[in-house]
């Protein structure tokens, strides 16, 4: 099992210093409101392995394994966009293949399960790649 | 097929990235659609050139400087637009009429909240797209704002559920395309694949008992202005994502004015006096996508729409819609606590 950082971010952004992601984190889900299932004041960061791509709509999913403080491997699932708009945005379908180890950063479930909406991740290759949905596509 | 994509030029520069290769081959196999209308038939959402060795853009939305009006506020989106529109010549279908055929784009911020509301994690923010009353606000009567809450706190909007948007807020809920023939206008949405037909051919509304998600659309011209009126609402879409809502009995007329090549004034008046204490008009632009090679993609939103069962976990329900009939039964139970 390759790697692994889970840390759950209860926060107000700006006093953990986590600015730099945040800069990414632009309003998400147009397709519908995020914040009644996910706390936006509530981040958290994910290191793990990629089990699972869904390019399915009207979210795509990516599962990861993450070892928690003690040890356990849990599979969390992370929601992106829909994946007309991962692929507009130049996603492509290699981009996260099973084995690879990535970054996710997304706000927390309100349920508290394994399940969060994505901001961006981070790809092996070092590329960040917003995830979710930017609401700023007025046109 | 090999699609060579760039892309995000306008959403997020930040992450920009270069040329790449995607396999879109599955996104591609049907999109090359006809749809049989009356008297006619017509093909859209081209797929790229076979063979093509260089990497096509996909675009997304249109680009507000593409526009004579390219301002985000309604309000002078709709002074600029009512201005030029006087005085643009629209291109003419082969039957004379103004020709709205093409790949459009409206405001996202309406789907948010019809009025004013600013930037948070979850919202883009924006100003009110209400230009009457010119407060900006919805004149909702009291015991509707109560319900409104109500919608918001407890139940799960349409979208989540892959539900139509209803009319007007599929006009404002991302990309869609224009087909117009001398009898029909067909809107067709990206988002939920959704299909909406507005008849031109002086056919009346559909009888009152059947109720629609996206109602029961009628046009005609008014000089070179589209004027829409929508009836036969089923009482379940909301119009935004904050709980403002319309009953059957809401008759809901649209002005759509091209203001040039690119820009559509689009005017919406909701009447729902069972919810409303009067009319009020909503007004923002509808963008030409003028970015080479866009096209509609599907998608089939059903397949993998976890988000409801999620948000009912946490206590969010179905909504059940809401009938003139339930409206006027909210109303008498309002005003008799409030008497008491």
């Amino acid at each position: 099992m390759k790697g692994i950082r889970l840390s759950v971010v209860s926060c107000r952004l700006s006093a953990l210093g986590v600015g730099a992601f945040l800069g990414l984190a632009m309003p998400a889900l147009a397709h519908h409101s995020l914040t009644a299932e996910f706390d936006t004041d509530r981040t958290v960061a994910l290191t793990g392995t990629i089990t699972e791509m869904k390019w399915t709509n009207p979210h795509a999913w990516l599962y990861i394994n993450v070892k928690d403080d003690k040890g356990q491997v849990q599979n969390w699932a992370i929601e992106f966009a829909t994946p007309n708009q991962l692929y507009r945005r130049g996603w492509a379908k290699d981009d996260l293949p099973a084995g690879a180890v990535v970054t996710v950063n997304g706000y927390a479930s309100r349920d508290k399960a394994l399940r969060i909406s994505s901001l961006d991740v981070k790809l092996p290759d070092g590329r960040t790649l917003f995830a979710g949905t930017p609401t700023d596509q007025k046109p | 097929m090999k699609l060579g994509v760039v892309s995000y030029d306008a959403i997020d520069g930040k992450h920009a990235f270069s040329w790449r290769r995607c396999d879109v081959r599955s996104r591609l196999a049907g999109l090359i659609v006809s749809i049989g209308l009356t008297g006619s038939a017509v093909s859209f959402a081209q797929a790229p050139a076979q063979g093509s060795q260089a990497p096509l853009p996909i675009p997304n939305l249109p680009r507000a400087a593409d526009s004579v009006c390219p301002d985000s506020n309604p309000l002078a989106i709709h002074t600029c637009g009512l201005e030029h529109a006087r005085s643009f010549k629209p291109p003419r279908t082969a039957d004379g009429k103004p020709d709205f055929s093409g790949a459009w784009g409206g405001s996202q911020a309406a789907h948010e909240n019809l009025e004013a509301h600013p930037k948070l994690p979850d919202d883009g923010g924006g100003p009110s797209v209400i230009i009457d009353p010119a407060d900006g606000k919805v004149p909702i009567q009291p015991w509707a704002e109560v319900k409104r809450l109500e919608n918001k706190a407890r139940y799960i909007d349409q979208n989540a559920q892959c539900f139509q948007s209803g009319v007007p807020r599929h006009l404002y809920m991302g990309s869609y395309q224009f087909l117009q023939t001398p009898t029909n206008i067909v809107l067709l949405s990206e988002e939920t694949n959704a299909v909406r037909i507005i008849k031109l051919d002086g056919s009346p509304h559909v009888g009152k008992d059947i109720l629609l998600w996206q109602g029961d659309s009628r046009g005609h011209f008014d000089g070179d202005t589209l004027v829409v009126e929508t009836t036969n609402q089923n009482g379940m879409p909301r119009l935004d994502q904050v709980g403002h809502f319309y009953t059957d009995a809401a008759v809901v007329t649209e002005r759509f004015a091209m203001a040039d090549m690119n820009t559509i004034l689009y005017e919406a008046t909701i009447n729902d006096p069972f919810v409303y204490t009067r009319p009020f008009t909503m007004a923002f632009a509808l963008r030409r996508n003028t970015r080479p090679g866009y096209e509609l993609w599907e998608e089939s939103c059903y397949e993998g729409e976890a988000n409801s069962e999620h948000l009912r976990n946490i206590g969010y329900r179905n909504y059940p819609g809401f009938s003139s009939k339930d409206a006027q039964i909210a109303k008498e139970a309002y005003e008799r606590s409030r008497a008491k």
